[in-house]
């Protein structure tokens, strides 16, 4: 290390004092690099940057690189678990080669700003990633050497002493209470904790400078453009938390995302389950930003909350999901290039979400049904039991509400509450009229 | 065609057998006119790049201190060294291979990623799979994380290759491995070790160290580990016994098992009959499967079984249990003998009518030698694997 920070206060929480400096650190354009995106340290950093960019409005232009590691393991068969140190270093590896794919086709970052041990030995064995870049490491070694394997913890600090890091900043400093770093993060905006649509979205999308998430995936995958809005999904709950939370994860993962994906969802009575997972995930997902629509029951007008969640995604277009559909992880991609291809309806294949298959789509492990590829290329479904469903399309109504609701009960068919009450199943969807 | 495999181990480091079968393979594709590189671990914790025999070894210095202490933690950072160390490397100094050639789970995230990285092809190479090995029982976290980045291969990798067809089923069922992706490739012999068998002065003068002129001399060479079925030899030799009192046992290798068959033998009352030479290489375990009159492989569980395709070509009459790879060897009662794992009766059965019959034991070694060097040869064999890979490279990358 070339030098140690001497910050003479903690810098993110201290509300007495100015949190310019770490923001001064971090540079205009910074690259995060972290294994351990659920940590709160990792949370709270991230959440500072932000509201200190919306605070100052200073763009900061701030990009976010994660090593994955669900798509190797996942929960075993007998219950066993891999000690999460071991899986952190497979999250090493993934962010090593993510890190060098970023680098070969961006521009190069101000700072990299480096949020645990694994990340910073990404940088181990002479390599010079990103030479002129700064490198900064928040650093809880301190925190792991008072724990279990303090000698392994101990050198680990000594070796990446070696490592082309320009300054330490630890817990410490940052004003993480070093007793408890692990204690969960800020709660934010408590009022959207009800599974009620909040009166006052703005998404984070609509209020620009918007807060400019680019989570790098595999590849180079190519940006959503501005000149199409980005799709919103409504999601249906009919099953399981673990169900939602399956399939909410599967849209997080998709690529080339460049707005949080606004996201409904809509179920009767939720439980405390359902509300946990739907404010788990909107923190946990860089990609989601969801919102929680209570359904009272069949019995009451559903159109009333259905109008009003038409009325705040106008003029994107809504993708009608549930928590029993699986889309591929290009699938947002695939639905931009035919927005502005054909400026049409794109169709969505369905597959039913087992328990199992739930488990699987959380860790990440369950292979892509190779049906999904001939329904989206086709845009037709071959098989009657995944034919397709529907898709409506602001663009194509004049973006007007009421348009588009006509044009989902067109899809849905006529309900005599005056709105697609079938709407909300996909089995129901599955008997829609193919596209005109 | 430029290949570069990327292996937990190369010889003179040899930890489970990987690192031969690699370099034979290696410098038989070299020998073909084939650009090999191998990136693989060190000898002595020094990053090194070195030419033998043709083949381009680039060795990684690992394990660095620290090292981690968590179960699987030390795989899966020198998983990361490898990436890092390809890319200090880059891709010319590598070989611009066209394929990447991964061995079991020890190097399949890396070599997988890297061919990600390329975008090239990548051969995941099954030797054993730790569902076999562990009979199921996937307890141990070290296990689970094989079994997870097994299946993880298995579902990324644009070829499979087994060695056998046994490890095959494995992969088809435990791992959900595609078997259109999938294709069989058994481990091979040198020919070129086997093509002079012993003088018989030699070889009586070797067989002396074991046993008398008359006696019939049984043996074994491997590891002593429980999949090895050594327990149903010994009980089987000990029926056997009853009937052929010159019968010796000699039992080659090193293992954990050591003490629990030293012990089993004592109990048995065979301590003068059996023999642990310890663990035999190169020449010198030619010789010994040659100095047997019979040999067996017992085995419980067995990947390929490699040691009774070299004992079969130094022309001594095999036995096998009818597990795994070893039934791909011992294909026909022409070439060899084949019992039911586990089963010490029908084992001493087998043994018993080849040890009445010395013209049968002669025939079954010289069918035995003649059927595992036309079937066996690396020159054969790195021929047909460059034909798979070819066919990878044709179909190009998996999505």
């Amino acid at each position: 290390m070339s030098q140690e920070a001497t910050l003479p206060a903690p810098l993110l929480h201290g509300k007495d004092k100015p949190p310019t400096k770490f923001r001064e650190l971090v540079g205009n354009r910074a690259l995060v690099l972290t294994t351990q995106s659920q940590s709160p340290v990792t949370g709270e950093i991230l959440r500072f940057l932000k509201d200190e960019e919306e605070a100052s409005h200073a763009p900061l232009d701030l990009h976010l690189l994660i090593g994955e590691a669900q798509e190797i393991v996942f929960p075993g068969p007998t219950g066993v678990p891999i000690p999460e140190e071991t899986i952190a270093w497979i999250r090493a590896g993934d962010l090593f080669e993510k890190l060098i794919q970023y680098l070969a086709r961006s521009e190069k970052p101000d700072t990299l700003l480096i949020l645990d041990p694994w990340a910073a030995l990404t940088l181990a064995r002479g390599v010079e990633l990103s030479p002129g870049s700064k490198c900064l490491f928040i650093s809880d070694l301190a925190e792991r050497g008072r724990g279990r394997d303090a000698e392994y913890w101990g050198s680990t600090a000594q070796w990446i002493e070696g490592l082309p890091i320009d300054q330490v900043l630890t817990l410490e400093e940052l004003g993480f209470d070093p007793e408890a770093p692990c204690r969960p993060a800020p709660q934010p905006r408590q009022e959207d904790s009800p599974l009620r649509l909040s009166p006052r979205p703005p998404l984070p999308s609509q209020s620009r400078p918007a807060w400019r998430w680019k989570e790098i995936a595999r590849g180079a995958p190519e940006p959503l453009s501005t000149e199409t809005p980005s799709p919103a999904f409504a999601l249906v709950h009919r099953g399981t938390p673990l169900h939602l939370a399956a399939s909410l994860r599967a849209l997080g993962r998709q690529d080339g995302l460049a707005d949080r994906i606004p996201l409904w969802v809509l179920a009767r009575h939720p439980g405390v389950g359902t509300k946990r997972v739907i404010e788990i995930l909107d923190k946990a997902h860089p990609a989601l930003a969801l919102r929680g629509l209570s359904m009272p029951g069949p019995e009451d007008d559903w159109a009333d909350a259905a109008r009003r969640l038409l009325q705040v995604i106008s003029p994107r277009p809504l993708i009608l999901l549930d928590d029993f559909t699986l889309v591929p992880r290009d699938y947002s991609m695939r639905l931009k290039r035919d927005l502005r291809a054909k400026n049409e309806a794109v169709l969505f294949g369905r597959r039913t979400l087992d328990a199992e298959s739930a488990a699987r789509v959380l860790a990440g492990t369950l292979d892509p049904d190779p049906r999904y590829e001939e329904l989206l290329r086709g845009g037709r479904a071959m098989d009657p039991s995944n034919r397709p469903a529907a898709l409506a399309l602001a663009e194509e109504t004049g973006a007007e509400p009421e348009a588009l609701a006509e044009r989902l009960r067109s899809f849905a068919g006529f309900s005599p509450d005056g709105w697609p009450a079938a709407w909300v199943h996909s089995g129901d969807l599955l008997s829609f009229p193919e596209d005109p | 065609m430029r290949i570069l495999h990327v292996s937990s181990e190369y010889p003179p480091q040899q930890v489970f057998g990987l690192g031969r079968y690699v370099s034979d393979l290696s410098r038989k594709l070299v020998q073909q006119g084939h650009d090999v590189h191998v990136l693989t671990n060190s000898i002595g914790g020094q990053d090194q790049d070195v030419r033998e025999e043709g083949v381009a070894i680039h060795r990684v210095d690992y394990p660095p201190p620290p090292k981690p202490p968590s179960k699987g933690g030390p795989i899966m950072a020198y998983n990361l060294h490898l990436l890092q160390r390809s890319y200090v490397l880059g891709k010319e100094a590598l070989g611009n291979p066209e394929v990447i050639v991964s061995h079991d789970w020890l190097t399949s995230l890396a070599a997988g990623r890297l061919a990600r990285r390329w975008n090239l092809p990548h051969v995941w190479t099954v030797h054993d799979t730790v569902w076999g090995k562990r009979g199921g029982n996937i307890e141990d976290p070290e296990d689970v994380l094989a079994f997870q980045l097994e299946g993880w291969a298995a579902r990324s990798a644009d070829l499979i290759l087994v060695n056998s067809t046994a490890i095959g089923r494995e992969v088809g069922a435990h791992y959900a491995g595609d078997r259109r992706k999938m294709e069989l490739l058994h481990p091979g012999l040198d020919p070129e070790r086997f093509a002079t068998l012993p003088s018989p002065a030699r070889r009586e003068a070797f067989r002396s160290l074991f046993s008398e002129p008359e006696d019939l001399l049984i043996t074994y060479g491997g590891r002593l580990d429980l999949e090895k079925g050594l327990d149903t030899l010994i009980n089987a030799f000990s029926i056997l016994k009853t009937r052929i009192p010159k019968a010796r046992l000699a039992i080659a290798g090193s293992g954990r098992l050591k003490p629990v068959i030293e012990d089993h033998i004592r109990k048995l009352g065979l301590e003068d009959s059996v023999e642990l030479p310890g663990y035999l290489e190169g020449e010198v375990l030619l010789y010994f499967y040659h100095a047997s009159d019979i040999h067996v492989c017992p085995s419980h569980y067995e990947p390929f079984g490699l040691v009774a395709a070299e004992a079969m070509a130094m022309g001594t009459p095999t036995v096998v249990s009818a597990t795994g790879g070893l039934v791909d060897i011992v294909t026909t009662n022409e070439v060899g003998r084949i019992f039911p794992p586990r089963d010490p009766g029908q084992l001493a059965e087998v043994l018993l009518a080849l040890g009445h019959d010395p013209d049968l034991r002669k025939r079954l070694g010289e069918k035995g030698r003649d059927h595992v060097l036309g079937s066996f040869s690396w020159s054969s064999l790195a021929t047909r694997a460059i034909t798979l890979y070819s066919k990878v490279l044709r179909g190009g990358r998996a999505a």
